[in-house]
This record gives C-alpha cells, structure tokens and sequence, in this order.
C-alpha cells in the first residue's frame, strides 16, 4: 500500500493495466491484480 | 461497422480520472472500438472535439436500470458485441466512516458495487457473444481487507472489498463460460494521506 505518498500518473496508471488486461487469460481471472502486473492480498 | 477483427470496449465512468485515461488510450489503438459511458455526454466534448469514427460516446448511469439498459442497447445495435468491459464508475464522500451518513453510504455502495452489478448483468449477453471475454472492475489497494491499517474514505473502501467479492462471485460463476473477471488496483495515483481530500473531487 502507498505509504510514501509516492504517485504515478493517469496515463501511466492506464498504460500499465492496459498491458496487464490485454495478457489476461481465463488462468488469470479471479486475481486481485495492480497495473503492474502483480496480485494484492485479499 | 465492419469490425470483426477489431476490440470492442465499453467504459463506465469515462468523463474523467482513469476512466477518461482510459477512453484516450483505447482509442488510439488500432482496430478498437471505444465505447464511453458517462452520466452527462456532454463532459467529454472537451476532451474529444472531433471524436475518431471508432469513438461513442453513450449515455451510462451506472445507479439506473433505464440509463444502462439503454446504453446496451446502443452497443448492441452498433458493435453486437462487447470484448472488453471496464466497470470504472465510482464514486466517494470523502469522509470518515463515523462521519458517515446512512443516505451517503448507501450512495457509495450503490455507485460502486451495486452499480457494478447492474451494468455486469445487463452486458453480460453482449460479453457472452465475444470471443474475448473480459470484465475488468476496477478496485483498489483500498478494497484490501489484509493491507487495510488506516481507516480514511471508511466508505469506499467498504464498497471496494465488497467490490472484490462480487468479482469473485461472477468469476465462478462464468468460469465455464470462459469469461475472464478480474479486479483491479491502479496503482497508486492517489497519495495516501491526500486520499480523502483529492477524492472528493470525484463527487460532483
């Protein structure tokens, strides 16, 4: 979680779920996915 | 509109923040049509004054059965199908949990899970007729029971862990069906302790 109040742009935010969700495959369905390709904790 | 090879995607929410983000990038794609929700059409002028041939804008309140069914019905007559479904739309009050009002949580929760649930259902017959299949909801670190250690904007993350669950209820439920549901964090866009104060713009 962000406690460093480090961010990241919009459109950096977008470009990186764009390229997580165009990988998606049936296997990744159901994960607590980030933008950068990485799952959360429940 | 010929576009059987092409992407068909419909955003929630694509007036503004991570849902116009995404209404920009997904139209600059090749061969995807873009298909933006938005409570009031007319936000997205400014942004898109001369809207590209694969850009529509579609009328989307997520909290009206009437508003999305409509917006279903204007995909289906212009693209037959949705491959992609961003559920993006949400909403928050900015405000402590104690702080709360009972009208002003039950709001949150009705943008942002019920809402999701309403547009999931109504778009599910146009998801199925894709060969691609994919709803993505957009969550947050927020939503994260486990990472949870400091209660601002009590409400939306309410929804957001609730959020989660719906995903999960619908990925096994159309597993079978090959639909992919995913929940998703988008980084970290908004600064931690600023979080209640820059969401509140979100609520207009």
């Amino acid at each position: 979680m962000n406690t460093d109040d480090t961010t990241i742009s919009t459109a950096e935010s977008v470009a990186g779920m764009m390229k997580v969700i165009d990988a998606l495959k049936i296997t990744d369905a159901g994960k607590y996915w980030t933008n950068e390709g990485t799952f959360l904790p429940w | 509109m010929s576009n059987s090879t092409a992407t068909v995607y419909f955003v929630t929410g694509a007036s503004r923040g991570i849902g116009l983000g995404f209404a920009k990038q997904l139209v600059e794609r090749p061969n995807a049509v873009v298909f933006a929700g938005v409570r009031n059409p007319a936000a997205l002028n400014k942004h898109f004054p001369h809207p590209p041939s694969n850009f529509h804008v579609v009328q989307c309140d997520v909290t009206s059965d009437d508003s999305v069914s409509a917006a279903v019905e204007v995909v289906s007559r212009t693209a037959g199908r949705v491959d992609v479904l961003i559920n993006n739309a949400a909403i928050e009050n900015g405000l402590d949990i104690r702080d709360t009002s009972v009208d002003s949580f039950r709001s949150v929760l009705e943008t942002n899970v019920v809402g999701v649930h309403r547009t999931t259902r109504a778009f599910m017959p146009l998801v199925l007729k894709s060969s691609v299949k994919k709803v993505i909801n957009m969550s947050s670190n927020f939503g994260s029971i486990a990472l949870n250690d400091r209660s601002i904007c009590g409400a939306y993350n309410t929804s957001k862990a609730a959020l989660n669950m719906l995903t999960v209820q619908y990925k096994n439920e159309y597993a079978k069906e090959g639909v992919v549901f995913v929940p998703m964090h988008p980084g970290d866009v908004i600064p931690r302790s600023r979080g209640t104060l820059i969401f509140r713009y979100l609520q207009t």
